[in-house]
């Protein structure tokens, strides 16, 4: 009964971030058509590629009303192929719909493609799906890192408050919260790639590796670690502190519990303690600080990613935005949301398991 | 020989061979200095340190001038730069109300009618035929008769920028001698129109530059912009410049990508500290672009904006540079061309570079004054004040050699690359912002459209012809060429066996069959380094071959299909090959003829016109040519063009593209047996110039390359496309060494430019009305040529302007003629502007010097005459000084000789010569006496005619001037009379010098006389002895 109800529970929940997942998808069409974000890009590439075709075709000698009716024509052309002769409803809707079918549609920017390391004009899936991996690669990885370290130590460093080593990571966490990753990706590079010469100085590399990786997996996992070892080492860094803090502070919750000073006057070793009596009951919301937490790594690093010369997810969306890829833009707004909802529900199944607490 | 020895000589032996490899490859080998070149993928910020830490030997992306700022002094790196990018203010000229009056009427009483001042209208055209005048104002009229139309209306009263007086005010505002200095960190040029003095034509404008004379002059501006807002009716409040009561507002876009941001911000406060308000909005390439360029200026959405511009290659007769920049027919003005915005008009310029751009001019010298006159025009009407030429920073290892510093690409290909080496290196790694991106299309038709595949590409074939690095002219590369015209009205006949492409029927014809039969010019192009060479795969090239790519050039602009499914490349094609009439092959010699209707002062120019048929050396085995073909329009699956691309969403036909690959070697296979669908590509007048053998041979020859490289670039140039890894960003490219291969590793490394240096300017005081020469000493490439501009800084003028002479001795000379130096004032000084500039090199040399007046001539010879008596007096005195301390030497010298003398003969003589000596000693100092006596009269009598001769020369002088003051010629003859009595004063010096003379040998003979006594005494002193001898012994004898 109790296994109906909840599995009654979960589809109820399911349905709903499905919906909320629809109206994600059809905020973004209003926001990028009704406030004509997406004409007025369109009306930018459509004027710089008549400009530029009308200084082709004069520097050929086309003067007059020849010329006027030839540009004409390729500006009609245009208009028709980005869709600027239908009001924006028509234009973005559709897409929208499309997008929720799972048909992302084309990119229209060659940046784009350049980024995924396609040919244009390349399908947005395609796109994601070669950009995805890299940002895994690089930070998702880094942020397993960090919770398996976090989770081992945190609980630990929270039992014993106040000691050398609380205190030492406490520093740590503040030195590096401050501590943008960026610059300290700069200043691996610096030292390690070009004064050391022990790591990289170009990941380009790595793009080949990820996606080359089932011709090879053993040869192509040395390389791939070869790229990605000082990168996943950087972001570890830079975010281990805000993860040990984090969950010290959740940890720190429950120390000071009477079932806690009861196990350590039991005797209890002190690991022992820290597993079973404060771990496990700070399980569900360190759950939940995990699981967003992974989901949100796949939305990359933009600057991080721009010093490693790792095009990852981060690239690809401020690129889509600034140059007003809508198919793109869609893709993965669409993407992030989808892994979102998925996280979340992974999240409602996690916190019934994880927490007695809960019961429908 | 012991082995400790033995072995530094052979470490040094071996050192030397390393080192002279690649100079010995210079003389031996085919094929390029270096064996491997690498391309990698660097951005811009990592290259400084890629550099430093070897990683990179060279950088081709160019640093900013704040990177390579830390490079200068590094004995690693040697930064090489080229003008290549140009950044300039744009400003908003739009006006506020369109009228149109009834009736015909000029500015001025156009101007009365609608209340306002002349100035105030910016445009005025009278309709005689419709009895209208339009009208474009400044400000809004005042009174408006019943009878006129107010066709629009802008939000605003008043735009300062619509005034030209106050746009050409701008360039005072700027201080561009900041910008490059600080901003640019000397990295930049100073820019005044729009052509940069990089610019080869820059030469022949660079006389209007100087004219104007642009320095930061804010009070200037000021005193400009208030004339003329005053005389419309604007006042100025605490400040700031009120129109009908409201602030006269600006928006000022400015972009914040680089240092635009900082020029835009010193502008705006420039603009700000004049009165006016000034809203700066720091946008982003996306958020400027559509505000300025999609948006009618009449709008005002924007007041002004800060442009950037690339600069691509020079070139020595550029009209394009000008007409982009300043002619509203090009579409790049305000307004951009789109008629349903208003648009900025000049219909002078637009009809003198219509002329010069499309090739409407009978001579150089037609084509030049085209040009200049549509430079002044653009630099008075000022609706962009050009600001500064930056250079591209291209920073290298200071080891590598073999460079050519390109005045326009730096130190990009074709002419690097080819010939650089490392010495002890045999691989040369060059960073790059982009090895691959999207949009790097490795195609001859459609593709090389960024710098990212034309860079390598060039270095994997030869072009026909190139531009010359040093001055933009055409010049023959891959094939040598001659050319003949008829002229530009004159017509050559068209031989019979010239053919002609029929697009439609797929095949060669006898171009006279079309109606080609005469041309204005023909090229032969000798193709005896191409035929008989080899690809890089190892196949010959043949005629066929080059057929193939004429061919697919033709098709694709004129097949009915192909045409139309390509139709954005057809266009653009169409109006540059329609002028080819025909082409004739010559087997035998090698060569291939290209007949066309074009002309150009300069038969390189039509050489270069002539190779748009040929393909410009991008030559491919004839099957590539025909995969290439197959695919984009039988099989549909690639496109050519981007416009296609992008229309019907399928890639562009890349023949480096790993996804490609599998296609390709699809498609050579099913060519094998396709050969009969292309031979007519190959015949001509019944000569099949590529067998089905060679097809085939060709295509065996293309699937193993493609096997082997994976990709299908089979070119014929010094280097070969070895690895395209696009994921890696990385690129190899190997030295193709065969012995065909018609180039030596340093054919191409022609150095650094012998820059124009004016080393020094020899300015006399110019007499005004008087003729003057100045000296112009120059280095340079020869031939150079000297102009030069006399200019008043007070009022701005130009005096004088014109072309110095060059002289036997390598100097130039400015001759001013007395009608010039009259226009003169006296005690003035003038700007002396000499430019140096050579045909061989861009970038001339420009001195500015002073020339300073003196007075008139009557007056300047009362100067001389008083500075001549000053002068003699001076010499006069320094002479009688000069005697005087010869005189006291002399006594000093005789003196002592005497105490010389005395002691000698005291010694000698003893007791018994002591009354001898004594007697002589007498006779020496009478006689020193004398000679004294007679030295100082002497001298006392020839001062006295020294300044006897001075006194009557300086009286004569002074007379004959002031008889003749009034008269030049007479005063001529007082000169020459001036100069005869310098000449008897120099006689008398003379005189003076022989007198002195004289005065050495008497005293010699004195030396002699005395020489004499001595002997004498000597003779004297010894009969003595022997008669006091003879005495003694006489005594001795005598008996006791």
């Amino acid at each position: 009964m109790r296994a109906g109800r909840l599995a009654v529970v979960l589809a109820r929940r399911a349905v709903f971030l499905g919906i909320s997942l629809v109206i994600v998808v059809l905020l973004t069409a209003v926001i990028i058509g009704a406030t004509g974000y997406d004409k007025q890009i369109w009306e930018a590439v459509i004027n710089a590629q008549l400009r530029a075709y009308q200084m082709r075709l004069q520097r050929a000698g086309y003067a007059g009303v020849e010329l006027n009716k030839i540009l004409q024509e390729y500006k009609e052309r245009l208009i028709k192929l980005y869709g600027l002769d239908k009001p924006w409803w028509e234009r973005v809707f559709p897409l929208a719909i499309r997008t929720l079918m799972l048909d992302l549609g084309v990119t229209l920017k060659r940046e784009i493609a350049t980024i995924a390391g396609l040919q244009y004009p390349a399908p947005v899936g395609a796109v994601i799906l070669a950009v995805l991996p890299r940002t895994i690669v690089m930070l998702t990885v880094a942020e397993l890192i960090c919770a398996a370290i976090a989770l081992a130590l945190a609980p630990l460093i929270a039992y014993k408050r106040g000691s050398l080593l609380d205190k030492a990571v406490l520093g740590y966490a503040a030195l590096f919260h401050a501590v943008p990753v960026w610059w300290l990706a700069m200043v691996a590079i610096y030292v390690f790639g070009f004064q050391l010469g022990i790591a990289p100085t170009d990941y380009r590399g790595v793009i080949d590796a990820i996606n080359n990786f089932w011709r090879n997996p053993p040869v192509e996992l040395v390389k791939l670690l070869y790229y990605a070892y000082l990168p996943i080492l950087v972001v570890t860094i830079a975010l281990l502190g805000s993860w040990l803090y984090s969950i010290r502070a959740m940890a720190i919750r429950v120390v000071s519990e009477d079932y806690v000073t009861t196990a350590k006057a039991k005797g209890l070793p002190d690991r022992l303690i820290a597993r079973r009596y404060i771990l496990r009951v700070i399980a569900a919301p360190v759950a939940t600080y995990v699981i967003l937490a992974l989901a949100g790594s796949l939305g990359g690093y933009i600057i991080t990613e721009a010093v490693f010369d790792w095009p990852g997810m981060g690239t690809l969306y401020y690129v889509s935005i600034i140059l007003g890829d809508v198919p793109t833009l869609f893709g993965l707004i669409y993407v992030t949301t989808l892994v979102y909802v998925i996280a979340r529900f992974i999240l409602e199944v996690l916190q019934v398991i994880l927490d007695p607490r809960i019961s429908y | 020989m012991t082995r400790r020895t033995l072995l530094p000589i052979l470490a040094i032996l071996l050192a030397a061979a390393v080192l002279a490899t690649p100079l010995a490859a210079a003389q031996t080998e085919h094929g390029p200095a270096t064996d491997k070149i690498i391309f990698i993928r660097v951005p811009r910020d990592k290259a400084v340190e890629a550099l430093l830490t070897g990683k990179i030997d060279v950088y081709l992306f160019g640093l900013r001038p704040a990177q390579a700022a830390q490079l200068i002094g590094n004995p690693k790196v040697k930064l090489y730069t080229a003008p290549s990018g140009i950044v300039d203010i744009i400003l908003n000229p739009a006006p506020v109300e369109i009228v149109e009056l009834k009736g015909v009427y000029n500015k001025t009483e156009a101007a009365k009618l609608l209340g306002l001042p002349p100035v105030a209208i910016s445009y005025i055209k009278a309709n005689k035929t419709k009895g209208t005048t339009y009208l474009e104002l400044c400000v809004k009229a005042k009174t408006l008769p019943p009878d006129a139309k107010v066709i629009r209306e802008a939000k605003i009263d008043i735009n300062p920028f619509c005034f030209r007086q106050i746009r050409f005010a701008m360039n005072y505002l700027i201080d561009r001698s900041y910008i490059v200095n600080q901003i640019y960190r000397g990295f930049a040029y100073p820019m005044y129109i729009p052509y940069s003095p990089a610019d080869p034509i820059y030469v022949y404008l660079v006389d209007i530059v100087a004219r104007y004379k642009f320095g930061y002059n804010p009070q200037l501006a000021q005193k400009i912009v208030s004339r003329i807002l005053t005389e419309v009716g604007a006042v100025k409040k605490n400040g700031i410049w009120y129109y009908n009561g409201k602030p006269i507002t600006i928006i000022g876009i400015i972009r914040v990508e680089d240092e635009r941001r900082i020029i835009g911000d010193m502008f705006a406060h420039a603009l700000e500290s004049l009165g006016f308000q000034v809203t700066p909005l720091h946008l982003t390439f996306g958020e400027a672009i559509p505000k300025v360029y999609f948006t009618d200026p009449m709008d005002f959405q924007w007041s002004f904006y800060t442009e950037g511009w690339g600069k691509g290659g020079i070139s020595k007769w550029d009209p394009w540079t000008l007409t982009q920049f300043a002619a509203p027919w090009f579409g790049w003005m305000p307004g951009w061309g789109e008629p349903s915005y208003w648009n900025y008009k000049n219909e002078t310029i637009d009809k003198l570079t219509k002329a010069a751009a499309l090739g409407k001019f009978k001579s150089k010298e037609e084509f030049i004054k085209d040009i200049r006159e549509a430079t002044l025009l653009a630099l008075q009407e000022s609706v962009r004040i050009w600001v500064a030429t930056v250079d591209t920073i291209y920073p290298a290892n200071a080891k590598l050699q073999g460079i050519t510093l390109d005045l326009g690409a730096g130190l990009r290909p074709p002419y690097n690359g080819r010939s650089w080496y490392i010495p002890g290196k045999d691989t040369i790694v060059v960073g790059h912002n982009w090895v691959w991106t999207s949009a790097t299309i490795w195609n001859p038709i459609g593709g090389f459209q960024d710098v990212y595949s034309v860079d390598p590409a060039l270095l994997t074939y030869d072009p026909l012809i190139w531009n010359n690095p040093f001055n933009g002219e055409p010049m023959p590369f891959r094939a040598t060429y001659t050319v003949k015209t008829a002229g530009p009205n004159g017509y050559l006949p068209v031989p019979k066996d010239a053919v002609w492409w029929d697009a439609v029927h797929d095949r060669w014809v006898p171009a006279y069959e079309l109606g080609r039969t005469k041309a204005k010019s023909v090229v032969i192009f000798d193709f005896s380094k191409i035929i008989g060479t080899k690809f890089h795969d190892g196949s010959t090239i043949t005629w066929g071959d080059i057929l193939a790519a004429i061919v697919e050039n033709l098709e694709v602009t004129y097949d009915p299909v192909k045409s139309k499914l390509e139709s954005a490349i057809a266009s653009s094609n169409k109006p540059i090959l329609d002028k080819i009439v025909a082409i004739r092959i010559l087997p035998d010699q090698k060569k291939i003829e290209v007949y066309l209707n074009y002309w150009h002062f300069d038969p390189n120019y039509i050489a270069d016109y002539a190779v748009n048929v040929l393909g410009n050396g991008m030559y491919l085995p004839a099957p590539i040519w025909a995969m290439m073909d197959y695919l984009a329009f039988t099989a549909k699956k690639y496109a050519y063009g981007e416009t296609r691309s992008e229309a019907q969403k399928i890639p562009q036909l890349s023949l480096v593209e790993p996804e490609q690959i599998p296609d390709f070697k699809k498609t050579l296979e099913k060519l094998m047996d396709m050969y009969n669908e292309y031979k007519n590509w190959f015949i001509v007048n019944g000569v099949n110039y590529l067998p089905e053998s060679t097809w085939k041979d060709e295509i065996e020859k293309a699937l193993k390359w493609i096997d082997e490289y994976n990709n299908a670039w089979i070119s014929d140039g010094p280097y070969k496309l070895v690895l395209f890894d696009k994921n890696a960003q990385k690129l190899v490219l190997e030295a193709f060494r065969d012995p065909t291969y018609p180039f030596g590793p340093m054919k191409w490394a022609l150095g650094k430019p012998i820059m124009t240096k004016i080393v020094r300017v020899l300015t006399p005081v110019v007499s005004p009305g008087e003729p003057a020469k100045v000296t112009v000493e120059v280095k340079g490439e020869p031939p150079l040529h000297v102009i030069y501009l006399i200019r008043d800084p007070t009022t701005g003028r130009i005096i004088a302007q014109g072309k110095a002479k060059p002289t036997p001795a390598g100097t130039f000379v400015i001759n001013l003629p007395a009608n010039v130096t009259s226009r003169m004032a006296e005690y003035s000084a003038y700007e002396l502007i000499v430019i140096a500039y050579s045909d061989k090199v861009a970038l001339p040399d420009e001195k500015d010097v002073t020339l300073q007046t003196g007075a008139a001539i009557a007056k300047r010879l009362g100067e001389l005459q008083k500075a001549i008596t000053k002068q003699v007096e001076q010499r006069l005195s320094q002479v009688q000084k000069r005697l005087q301390e010869i005189q006291k030497g002399f006594e000093q010298r005789l003196s002592q000789l005497q105490q010389q003398l005395q002691a000698q003969l005291e010694q000698r003589l003893g007791k018994l010569g002591k009354e001898l000596a004594s007697t002589l000693r007498e006779l020496l100092t009478s006689m020193t006496k004398q000679v004294t006596q007679a030295y100082t009269e002497s001298t006392q009598t020839l001062l006295s005619q020294l300044r006897q001769v001075i006194t009557q020369s300086t009286q004569s002088t002074a007379q004959s001037i002031t008889s003749l003051a009034s008269e030049v010629k007479s005063v001529k003859s007082s000169v020459d009379t001036l100069t005869a009595s310098i000449t008897s004063i120099t006689g008398s010096l003379r005189s003076i010098k022989s007198d002195i003379s004289q005065l050495r040998s008497e005293l010699n003979s004195i030396k002699s006389s005395v020489g004499t006594a001595v002997a004498l005494s000597g003779v004297a002193a010894g009969a003595a002895v022997i008669a006091l001898i003879l005495a003694g012994i006489a005594a001795f004898r005598r008996p006791s």
